[in-house]
């Protein structure tokens, strides 16, 4: 389940983590795209469905500092945790190189889709040369980061402690 | 198992509908208010939280950025060595240049741009998305920025301010490829169409005929063509390369800005618009 304090949380600091702290870390004029990460693992996590909602959240909040049009990003994080959560629920079992590879192709994808989705409304310059190259390393750079923000989304889609019932000393 | 996979498409159609009205809010007509306003909202309650970010990771992102970029930084120091003793030899032919354009200027009673009111604001954040190349600077609306107005810094123009919050602004870069700006060639005087290519360090300069003499490092500088939003004689680059296929009409020009904008800490933004300079 998605615990949603701790997921704001979660998505505050992947904001944080690129408009800040890796917007100078370029590896052939890309970046990493934490927010799109935080909804490629969330979909690998806790399945298609909250994953998605997961992703329209980030996608939204991703809209709110580019000069796109506010959608796209949503669109394009929503449809790429859908994709990867419905990978995640046919693998047989998961492991952490699963996750890694999901958030690896998940985030390329969806860098893909946000472009394409882009170009049919008129912004072609989305749609270049340097699209296949972008698309690459942002998968790659976001695998490198998919262990530490797996854990992130772990955290915020833990089921909360059960609580126990008294033993000994009464009743 | 079907009733899952059922649900959880109903929301991914939601959730896609969703995004597609959204879209069609935000393209259809000048801009949504509600749209727009959230935008506003989220720039000017972002930057707090910049500076904090800031201010706890900068000292780390100095030692990571210096230790990925050495190789750059020695490619780009021997540039500028070369470049530097290329300079000293230009600069006789440029004060010349200026000389012609500042005539040009006074007889067209165009605006030169040291007389145009400005507001200095510090870069706080650089371009932090793949498919825009922007900057945020610390002053906005109540200190006078406004839409649309030119920035510039030292050796001339770094771009246009597309959003505006009260206390902060984005700047459009001149090497976004959604950027465009009518520049003239400071000896022929002829104009072209500058725009820029993404992350590419060079623009295409469009619309130059192919008779026109264009010699490389020649300086381009804004036209200020009616409409424009930039004022005349504002710097903008420097001739890169120049070719003219067999049968063309037009000249393939590239140009590189003058204005470094991977080192940019302090600009200006120019309080001038077209309206008000008529």
């Amino acid at each position: 389940m998605i615990r949603p304090a701790r997921m704001a949380l979660v998505v505050l600091l992947a904001t944080v983590a690129g408009r800040i702290w890796l917007s100078d870390l370029r590896v052939l004029g890309a970046v990493a795209d934490p927010l799109l990460l935080v909804a490629v693992v969330s979909g690998v996590l806790v399945g298609s469905e909250r994953g998605a909602r997961v992703g329209f959240v980030t996608g939204v909040v991703a809209d709110l500092f580019l000069h796109t049009p506010l959608g796209l990003s949503s669109l394009a994080h929503t449809l790429a945790a859908y994709a990867t959560g419905r990978l995640g629920e046919t693998s047989l079992r998961s492991a952490w190189w699963i996750t890694t590879l999901a958030a690896a192709a998940g985030s390329a994808f969806g860098v893909v889709v946000f472009a394409l989705a882009g170009a049919t409304i008129g912004l072609s310059h989305l749609v270049d040369g340097g699209l296949v190259v972008t698309a690459g390393v942002v998968g790659l750079l976001n695998g490198v980061l998919a262990v530490p923000v797996g854990a992130a989304v772990g955290w915020a889609t833990a089921p909360p402690p059960r609580i126990r019932a008294g033993v000994g000393g009464g009743a | 198992m079907s009733r899952r996979t059922g649900r959880s498409r109903f929301t991914l159609v939601l959730l896609v509908l969703t995004s597609v009205t959204l879209i069609t809010l935000d393209v259809r007509g000048d801009g949504n208010p509600i749209l727009d306003g959230l935008r506003t909202g989220a720039l000017e309650a972002w930057a707090p939280v910049q500076s904090a970010g800031e201010a706890v990771v900068s000292p780390i992102g100095d030692v990571f950025g210096s230790i990925l970029n050495y190789s750059d930084l020695r490619t780009e120091n021997e540039r500028l060595r070369e470049q530097l003793d290329a300079q000293r030899g230009a600069q006789l032919r440029r004060s010349d240049v200026e000389r012609q354009l500042q005539e040009l200027q006074d007889l067209l009673e165009l605006d030169a741009v040291g007389d145009i009111p400005s507001v200095a604001a510090r870069v706080v954040s650089n371009d932090p998305a793949n498919f825009e190349v922007t900057m945020e600077i610390d002053r906005g609306s109540n200190h006078g920025v406004a839409e649309n107005m030119p920035v510039v810094a030292g050796a001339g123009l770094v771009g246009r301010v597309i959003e505006v919050s009260p206390g902060r602004s984005t700047v459009l870069l001149l090497t976004d490829a959604t950027f465009s700006v009518g520049v003239r060639l400071a000896e022929s005087g002829d104009v072209g169409l500058a725009e820029g290519r993404g992350r590419a360090e060079t623009l295409v300069v469009d619309l130059v005929e192919a008779a026109t003499s264009v010699a490389t490092g020649e300086l381009l500088v804004t036209s200020g063509l009616q409409g424009s939003v930039f004022p005349a004689g504002i710097p903008v680059g420097e001739v890169s390369s120049d070719r003219l296929r067999p049968g063309a009409l037009q000249r393939d020009v590239r140009m590189r800005p003058t204005v470094d904008l991977n080192e940019l800490s302090v600009v200006k933004v120019l309080q001038w618009s077209p309206e008000a300079a008529r």
